[in-house]
């Protein structure tokens, strides 16, 4: 629909990851959240950064979100670090449990 | 005809903690399922918060026909087979499919067996859970209303067609 709007319109529009990438960093934590979540399904190791920072989010299911993005976006050992730093943190005791399983599971894989 | 056992009770991870799927995960899967998909997804992380992790293993029936129904069941993983007795089975049920759903509404006794015919995964909500979220979260109701009136609709469209095609003939 972009491409026709383009060809015939001459409306021009940001490529996909620019537009999630704004949205990896808006106020509406749930917005943020599916913007991270898309950025771990696209893989792309450059754009990962916003994922990264979400793991310090004040949103439970926004750093929920960003442990399961990770995955796809760093390396195995730097990924059980980050769940083990999760894990660490009392303050956020859903995404601790969270971390522990995604850990279980990275250790039976 | 005997009552199936319910051979094998359901397991909810680490003590009635649910870790498996992530909250926006959940969020997804209820977004599929025709119950809640007029629901907002920032509404339904209240729901994936009610929604317990239960497991089935292959072989075991996790719902008895006659039994009132307390919660509903969201299929994440595997096949159930659907059976009213005397009659056999009725329907296969798998992936994002939701079991029992008028359970949440009003408590009326199962109309089926539901047997695992693998093992499953899914997330239960149960009645009472529900009704507390639904008296919190307005639009939560709004939603769940919008789909039942439609297919309020869509039944008394069909009705009227089969008159009319009765009424015909």
């Amino acid at each position: 629909m972009l491409e026709f709007a383009r060809k015939h319109f001459e409306i021009t529009s940001e490529p996909y990851e620019k537009h999630l990438l704004r949205l990896s960093s808006h106020d509406d934590t749930w917005l943020r959240s599916c913007a991270i979540l898309q950025l771990g399904e696209l893989g792309r190791t450059e754009l990962r950064q916003p994922v990264i920072d979400a793991l310090q989010a004040d949103d439970p299911v926004l750093r929920e979100t960003a442990i399961l993005a990770l995955k796809n976006l760093i390396p195995g050992h730097l990924y059980r670090r980050a769940l083990r730093q999760q894990i660490a943190n009392k303050s956020f005791p859903t995404v601790g449990r969270y971390a522990q399983a995604q850990l279980e599971a990275a250790a039976r894989s | 005809m005997s009552r199936p056992r319910q051979n094998t009770p359901h397991r909810v991870s680490t003590n009635g903690r649910e870790v498996g799927l992530s909250t926006i995960e959940r969020v997804l899967f209820f977004k599929r399922a025709d119950i809640f998909n007029q629901i907002a997804g920032r509404d339904l992380i209240d729901v994936a918060r009610v929604a317990h992790q239960t497991e089935f293993p292959a072989g075991s029936t996790f719902i008895v026909q006659g039994d009132i129904g307390e919660c509903l069941y969201l299929i994440v993983e595997g096949t159930a087979s659907v059976n009213v007795r005397g009659v056999g089975e009725v329907a296969r049920l798998s992936q994002n499919d939701v079991i029992g759903e008028m359970a949440i509404i009003s408590r009326e006794p199962r109309s089926a067996d539901c047997l695992a015919l693998t093992n499953m995964v899914t997330l239960k909500i149960d009645h009472d859970d529900f009704w507390q979220l639904l008296g919190e979260k307005p639009s939560i109701a709004q939603g769940v209303i919008r789909v039942l009136s439609s297919r309020l609709s869509d039944t008394m469209k069909q009705i009227q067609q089969r008159r009319k095609a009765l009424g015909e003939s």
